[in-house]
């Protein structure tokens, strides 16, 4: 109560002071359009005296009338301002082309991005939004260098990898992602509406902050907070788009005709080589109904029947402001995000809360809280939904003579018998689907609490304890109409996880400025667990359809498990940032990482890094280079780790689950060893050069930086293959050493900047060189693993394809043991035979050569223009597509249609190709992971999104109190070049890393995690009241 | 600094420093979901559990009929293909996966039993660890057996492992069959004669197999005549004087599995599946035509159309072998399975499918007159060629279904039976007896073996007619004996290579390796260096991942 009444006294004794000498101004500030700027600090130039402008863009401050008044707001050029008398004034600002003054998140602090000495890449917030993607993560696909963001499936709530800088690891990983600086598990809980901004840190000097989680690169989101949007007093705004997808780009299926043919020649094949003779209604059964079909050309297109356009809207509302003496801000923010999918059964709904308040509380002290709630509920329908919804074949009938769906299409009575045709037992897709479930709900919720204490004004010590929960439920259910449920009582499973973590940081920063020397000191003590818990329950015979919400009206358990793991990090870290007369920068920090998941011993380790940086076009001898307006060389090196791939208790043998047996009906249970442990594993370690030039040119009208880098990270962690004999599998370990090496390039250009027309672009390209070193600390190959010293990790090691046996090479053919009309392999070191030690080649790579990105933004008048481009190239995988469409021995079901090979009959016509086998004989070399038949180079260019906008102008917007609206229209996916004949080529491989991430080079992928390439037609409008 | 911040500056400090303690009891691991394995052996009760876990590894490695089945007299592919390499040897290289998975089970349930025996010497001592270090020494030497006739040497692996292990020696065939002796004459003298827990491995089970050791071991170069004799004592040691007395029928009879004429079964149970569609045995689920994919509303078995008898198989039974008919079914009624739920009451049930064997010569008419009620509508299927199904087979149930492995109790699928696995019975030490009598000269005691299996499965009144005299006893009498005794049981490609005769029968009777090789002047068993692949390979997976140089089996 003292303390307050001194303030009051001081204040008192002081402002009649102070007004003795000035005079009001009062003004407005606006930028180059005219429209009104609110938030604009305002200040007395050498004098404690400032001011913001209002909602209306007007200030109004005291100040000497001689004085010079200096104008700065984020993203604009400052001004100052010199009195010359006038009391009122206006003021117009220019947007700033370069973004130097632009703060970057650089793990525990920001630094001006002038002064940042490692390489970071950033997106803003808007350039996310207008994208108008569901995952924040797609939306910066292409957008920044060295940073590679892939599909993990094509299905609604797909999610996203993300590889920086090429695969460190031979198993693979994900970054660190870091939302408002709290390590979450992912990201794809964020609506991308809410996303102020990204950083991405790239090389090990930067991401060795976060020791040993960094060597997979740091994303770091901020969200929106009080002080990200623009303006003082209460604000709202409004973004909001519907769209509607559209299934395009359909791979070729057979029709009916192309079907029945290659129905008919699946039969023959047989025949035909067994030299017997066969009548033209093989295949067909003789059964009536089939024959009155394909006479009546009477087909079904499946596809139609199952897919449906896609549905979605995004809507995101904030609140924000601040209060009257600017001490507090808040924002607080809500977001509902649906998609109806392009499958039956296929939908994701998303809802997001947010709450960010920051205070001072005195001199002293300051606090803050945020807080991110996401629901999120994703239904995926049935695991065949993509297999059954395409595999059905033209000839089977939908629906039976009542108009009900049929069971089992592919089963076709014979009339008047009790015979039944069977083509193939699949279930109908319009049962199978609609009566499945695979519904995930997601509660996320991440929030921290800080307190700051600032005994003087160069000293901050930050609390900050960061909790999260996330607990997901998957629901399964499988009714009677099922494959699964089988005509019987439907089937339900339940799993719930729950991971709750907090993190605990301890912050003290110390700046100081001591002439031309500055000094930033970070030290950190950090404290995490993060204990997890599940349990699974399965059970059979649901007497009726309760979904997976009522299991316990079975009897039949089928599965009913639980589970368990936590672990803990500890960390410091020490970083000091010099800089000189800001021109020389130099980073230097370490950080030290106790992980209990490693066995006593090698729990703790360090990482250290340096970085410098030269502000180059500020030495005076640049001075007289006008072109050139900016010019820093930086270079940096580090070292991060990584241990994500060790699970916890890892370095333990302990039990397996149960192995199942009886004697004479007695049940016995038992346990075997869980694993072959490896109490020696340590962390992974990833050291890195990098150096790079960043640069503006005329008046930074062309800005851009290039990164060239080299890393090697050694003691790679995966899951080694043993030797058969041993009895294990594998064995996690410390195996090997990968190089990767690149350049990245970013480049900006202002191309015109009128007032009426401004047109800019961006383009983005990245190469990544990624080599294998050693392996088990040799120069060896792992052939087991398609591991080859100084190839890529991820390669595809097989046979090569040498095209189709023709008839004239019969001879040849069978001295392979081999047929014409079978895919043909070269025989590599021409001995005479096909042996895997000897003739398999690596015949391509599974990650992209390059990847690049492209954008252009126009703006005339009120109109705005934007389209951006995406390319991977030169990545080939096993196409999930392809080996369920092209397995041309299956007989059954419906395929994407290929000139095969056909030998002369006298049923159908004989084909001749050099590409796919024959049907029914494709011999031993065309399926299967190990085969030649579906590897597929999966590059692509993507013309991601054309967005096309109109902005109100804000004379018309006054009148009904709306500070800015812009309405848009936006087109995802226009375009898509390739040479994949399968689905979207995004998400061929079917892999799904998020889903299992421990994936070797055999993994083949699942049908299920592809689909359909679609396009996007959005409406959309930004509003701000 | 003034006082105040001082204080404060210090009360932080203090937080910090307080939360710095307990750092290293932080990074402690709490596993609350397990235990280290080690700690859960050493107990009574934990030991008992790795030696369940060494039983339940037999399901596994004879998850797959493909090895013990395929490419033999007995058995080709119908509507869908069996794996190439494996059915007709031509394209049967080191990579088929069949092979890898097979060897890669029978090592890791080499490696669980390693363990049991490294655990049997430092647990919680019981009365039962002697019986139990037999049981596991037998379960070891047997997976080292069925390594020996698969591949010839192999590593012989004995130790535990708690750390990796690069290098491997592969042991020669006469070092691993010396040593499957060895272990399972040590196995002889510590288990039981008899047990409580049906299952277990008794001194009935060891020197039946013994028996089949000898026998096998008899006819490589490394063998001696003596083995011969051994066998032969030794399988007559397991008979133990017990004539079969069960019907042939009773003895396959769902719910039988625990007749004392089993020696050795893979236990199975619907109380010890991991759930009723996951698991369960396989066999099942071969044998026979596909029947539909609506067995479980409609009561039928899965099965896969996939292996399916050969020609021979039908052909080698004759009108007085009741075996036949307890083999197939050749009354298939309208619900597949009401031949076991109403069984008492298959008179008044519908046939859908007869299948007419070759010594009915009636005609259809004169079949369906005899209950024309029940029988006007069924569809029947005469004996010829197209009872072996084909690739080009259109029609579900073209051919009678072996019934022998049927569990009507069990879920629609295909790992869902219920029912033990046999892997040794009395009839087949009968077989063993006489193979190896007649290979050790005497033919008369072959004959009177071989006569006891013929007798039960005589029809009433017809022992005369199946007897067989000891001057018509020769290897492909034995073969084909077996082959009537043991449909669907996993020994023939076993017994075909034991004899050395797999070449010459499959090219006999195994039409897909007649017809698309043999016919064609090519012979699918030809390997490299003009050597024949009659032993498998040894995995290309093996060779890669083994530091050590392995020596592949000739032909490969």
């Amino acid at each position: 109560m003292k303390k307050i009444l001194f303030f009051f006294a001081f204040f008192l004794f002081l402002k009649p002071a102070l007004m003795a000498q000035n005079q009001r101004i009062s003004g407005k500030v606006v930028d180059e359009k005219g429209e009104t700027l609110v938030g604009v600090s305002v200040k007395v130039k050498n004098a404690a005296i400032g001011a913001s402008t209002d909602t209306n863009g007007s200030f109004s401050l005291d100040a000497p009338s001689n004085s010079t008044l200096v104008f700065t707001y984020i993203g604009f050029n400052p001004k100052e301002v010199i009195l010359a008398g006038q009391k009122t004034i206006t003021v117009t600002l220019t947007q700033s082309a370069s973004q130097l003054n632009e703060l970057v998140v650089v793990g525990y602090g920001t630094q001006r991005k002038s002064q940042v000495a490692t390489a970071v890449g950033s997106v803003e917030g808007k350039a996310i939004a207008e994208r108008g993607t569901v995952s924040p993560l797609q939306a910066v696909q292409g957008q920044l260098a060295g940073v590679d963001v892939s599909a993990g499936s094509g299905r609604t709530g797909a999610s996203f990898n993300v590889q920086i800088r090429g695969q460190n690891s031979l198993a693979g990983g994900q970054p660190l992602f870091v939302v408002d600086g709290v390590i979450v598990s992912d990201i794809n809980f964020l609506n991308p509406q809410d996303i102020a901004k990204m950083d991405v840190l790239k090389d090990a000097a930067s991401t060795a902050i976060y020791g040993s989680r960094g060597s997979n690169g740091v994303v770091m989101v901020t969200t929106k907070n009080g002080t990200s949007i623009k303006g003082g007093g209460a604000t709202i705004t409004y973004d909001g788009y519907v769209g509607i997808r559209k299934v395009n780009r359909m791979p070729n299926f057979m029709t009916g005709e192309e079907w029945w043919e290659y129905r008919q020649n699946t039969y023959i094949s047989p025949e035909l080589i067994a030299g017997r003779t066969f009548t033209n209604t093989i295949g067909s059964l003789d059964n009536p109904t089939v024959l009155q079909t394909v006479a009546n050309h009477d087909y079904t297109n499946w596809t139609s029947l199952v897919l449906q356009n896609g549905i979605q809207s995004n809507h995101w509302v904030t609140a924000s402001g601040q209060s009257e003496n600017n001490n507090i801000q808040y924002l607080i923010g809500a977001g509902y995000q649906n998609e109806k999918g392009n499958f039956l059964q296929d939908d994701l709904n998303r809802y997001n809360f947010k709450i960010n308040v920051d205070g001072k509380i005195n001199k002293y002290f300051s606090a803050g809280m945020s807080a991110n709630f996401s629901l999120s509920e994703t239904e995926r329908g049935s695991d065949d939904a993509v297999r059954n919804g395409f595999n059905m074949a033209p000839i089977f009938k939908p629906y039976d003579e009542n108009g009900n769906p049929k069971f089992r299409p592919g089963q076709i009575p014979v009339p008047g018998s009790s015979v039944v045709s069977s083509f193939t037992s699949t279930v109908n897709p319009l049962l199978e689907i609609t009566n499945s479930q695979n519904n995930t709900r997601r509660n996320f919720g991440v929030g921290n609490i800080y307190l700051q204490y600032s005994p003087t004004s160069w000293i901050d010590v930050r609390s900050t304890f960061s909790p999260s929960v996330n607990f997901v439920r998957n629901g399964r259910y499988w009714g009677s109409l099922t494959g699964v449920g089988d005509g019987l009582l439907p089937d339900a499973q339940r799993v719930n996880q729950q991971t709750f973590s907090y993190i605990f940081d301890n912050v003290v920063t110390v700046r100081k400025t001591i002439k031309e020397h500055s000094f930033t000191f970070t030290g950190l003590y950090s404290m995490q667990k993060d204990r997890f818990e599940s349990d699974t329950t399965k059970v059979n015979d649901l007497p009726y359809n309760s979904s997976f919400y009522n299991l316990g009206t079975s009897n039949n358990r089928q599965i009913s498990s639980s589970n368990f793991n936590q672990f803990s990090i500890v960390s410091y870290l020490a970083r000091l940032n010099y800089s000189f007369n800001n021109k020389y920068f130099v980073t230097l920090a370490n950080r030290w990482d106790g992980s209990s998941k490693l066995a006593e011993g090698n729990k703790w380790s360090s990482f250290p890094s340096a970085a410098l940086a030269w502000q180059v076009s500020k030495e005076p001898f640049m001075q007289n280079l006008t072109f050139l307006s900016d010019l820093k060389a930086r270079f940096s090196a580090g070292i991060a780790g990584n241990n994500n791939n060790i699970r916890p208790y890892e370095t333990q043998m302990n039990l397996s689950a149960p192995t199942y047996y009886d004697y004479g009906g007695t049940p016995a249970l038992g346990y075997s060893p869980s694993r072959l442990p490896n109490s020696s594993l340590t962390w992974e370690r990833t050291r890195e050069f990098d150096f790079g030039i960043d640069f503006g040119f005329f008046k930074n009208r062309i800005t851009g930086s290039i990164d060239v880098y080299d890393k090697l990270s050694h003691g790679l962690l995966l899951n080694r293959d043993l030797p058969l004999e041993t009895g294990y599998t594998s064995i996690k370990d410390n195996v090997g050493s990968v190089s990767n090496k690149g350049v990245e390039l970013a480049l900006r250009t202002i191309n015109i900047s009128k007032k009426d027309f401004t047109w800019s672009t961006s383009f983005t390209f990245s190469r990544n060189k990624n080599a294998i070193i050693d392996l088990l600390d040799k120069k060896q190959d792992l052939v087991g693993n398609w591991w080859f010293i100084g190839q890529p990790i991820n390669v595809n090691y097989i046979y090569v394809f040498d095209g189709i046996w023709q008839e004239n090479e019969r001879a040849t053919a069978l001295t392979y043991g081999q047929l014409p009309g079978q895919a043909k392999v070269k025989d590599l070191n021409n001995d005479g035979k096909i042996s895997s030690t000897n003739d398999r080649a690596i015949i391509g790579q599974k990650d992209p050569k390059w990847t690049g990105g492209f954008s252009t933004q126009f703006t005339y008048k009120a109109f705005d223009l934007s389209a951006s481009l995406f390319a991977r190239q030169g990545m080939q995988v096993y196409s999930a597509f392809h080996s369920i469409f092209t397995r041309y021995n299956d007989r059954g079901t419906n395929k994407i249609y290929n000139d095969y090979y056909m030998p002369a009959n006298n049923v159908t016509p004989a084909r001749s190709s050099n590409t796919y086998p024959q049907p029914n004989n494709i011999g031993p070399y065309w399926d299967g992971i190990t085969g030649v038949g579906y590897y597929k180079d999966i590059s692509f260019v993507k013309v991601q999104n054309i967005a096309l906008g109109y902005t109100f102008p804000a004379k018309i917007l006054d009148k009904i109190k709306i500070k800015s609206l812009r309405v848009y229209a936006n087109v995802l996916n226009p375009f898509v070049w390739t040479d994949y004949d399968g689905f979207d080529p995004e998400s061929a491989s079917g892999i799904d890393t998020s889903i299992d991430p421990n994936q070797t080079n055999t993994t083949a992928g699942s049908i299920n995690n592809t689909g359909p390439s679609t396009i996007t037609y959005q409406f959309g409008l930004n509003l701000k009241f | 600094m003034n006082n105040i911040m001082k204080k404060q500056l210090i009360l932080s400090l203090l937080i910090l420093l307080s939360s710095l303690t307990g750092c290293k009891k932080f990074l402690e691991e709490d596993n609350k979901s397990n235990i280290v394995s080690d700690d859960y052996y050493a107990t009574a009760d934990g030991y008992e559990k790795l030696v369940n876990s060494v039983y339940s590894s037999l399901r596994k490695v004879y998850s797959s009929p493909y090895l013990f089945c395929a490419g033999t007299d007995m058995y080709v592919e119908g509507r869908d293909a069996q794996p190439a390499g494996i059915s007709e040897y031509q394209n049967l290289n080191p990579d088929n996966a069949e092979v890898q998975t097979f060897y890669t089970n029978v090592y890791s349930s080499i490696q669980l039993c390693n363990s049991a025996l490294y655990f049997n010497d430092i647990t919680a001592p019981t009365a039962n660890l002697s019986m139990r270090k037999g049981e596991m020494k037998f379960i070891r030497a047997y997976y080292y057996f069925l390594m020996a006739q698969t591949f010839g040497g192999v590593s012989l692996v004995t130790d535990r492992f708690t750390s990796p292990v690069e290098t491997f020696k592969r042991n020669t065939a006469t070092e691993t069959y010396d040593f499957i002796i060895k272990e399972m004459t040590e196995a002889l003298s510590l288990v039981p004669e008899t047990t409580t827990d049906f299952g277990r491995v008794t001194k009935k089970t060891v020197r039946h197999f013994l028996a089949k050791v000898y026998l096998t071991r008899g006819y490589e170069s490394f063998g001696s005549p003596q083995d011969f004799t051994t066998a032969a004592t030794l399988a007559d040691e397991a008979i133990a004087g017990k004539t079969l007395t069960t019907s042939f029928e009773n003895l396959f009879y769902p719910g039988n599995e625990k007749d004392p004429e089993v020696l050795f079964s893979i236990q199975f149970d619907a109380g010890s599946l991991p759930s009723a569609t996951t698991g369960g045995n396989t066999q099942a689920a071969f044998f026979g035509p596909y029947q539909g994919g609506s067995g479980a509303t409609q009561g039928y078995p899965y099965r896969t159309y996939v292996l399916v008898p050969t020609l021979y198989t039908f052909n080698t039974f004759t009108e007085n072998d009741a075996r036949f008919d307890a083999t197939f079914m050749i009354n298939l009624y309208q619900r597949y399975y009401d031949y076991y739920d109403k069984s008492a009451d298959r008179a008044n049930l519908n046939i859908k499918f007869y299948y007419k064997p070759k010594w009915d010569t009636s005609t259809d008419a004169a079949w369906r007159a005899i209950d024309p009620a029940h029988r006007n509508a069924t569809t029947i299927i005469p004996y010829s060629a197209a009872w072996q199904a084909s690739r080009s087979t259109v029609l579900d149930n073209a051919s009678p279904s072996v019934k022998k492995f049927d569990d009507p109790k069990s879920q629609f699928g295909g790992a869902t039976s219920t029912r033990d696995f046999f892997l040794a019975r009395l009839g087949e030490t009968y077989l063993i007896a006489a193979e190896a009598y007649f290979k050790a000269g005497n033919t008369t005691l072959a004959a009177q073996r071989i006569n006891e299996v013929r007798r039960r499965a005589a029809k009433p009144g017809k022992v005369a007619e199946m007897a067989v005299n000891p001057a018509d006893v020769n290897i492909n009498f034995i073969l084909d004996e077996r082959a009537r005794e043991l449909v669907g049981e996993y020994h023939r490609w076993f017994d075909l290579k034991r004899t050395g005769t797999l070449m010459e029968r499959t090219k006999l009777y195994n039409r897909d390796i007649k017809t698309n090789w043999f016919d064609k002047g090519i012979n699918p068993f030809l390997g490299t260096n003009g050597q024949f692949k009659i032993l498998r390979p040894i995995p290309s997976r093996a060779i890669d991942l083994n530091a050590g140089s392995i020596e592949q089996n000739p032909g490969y």
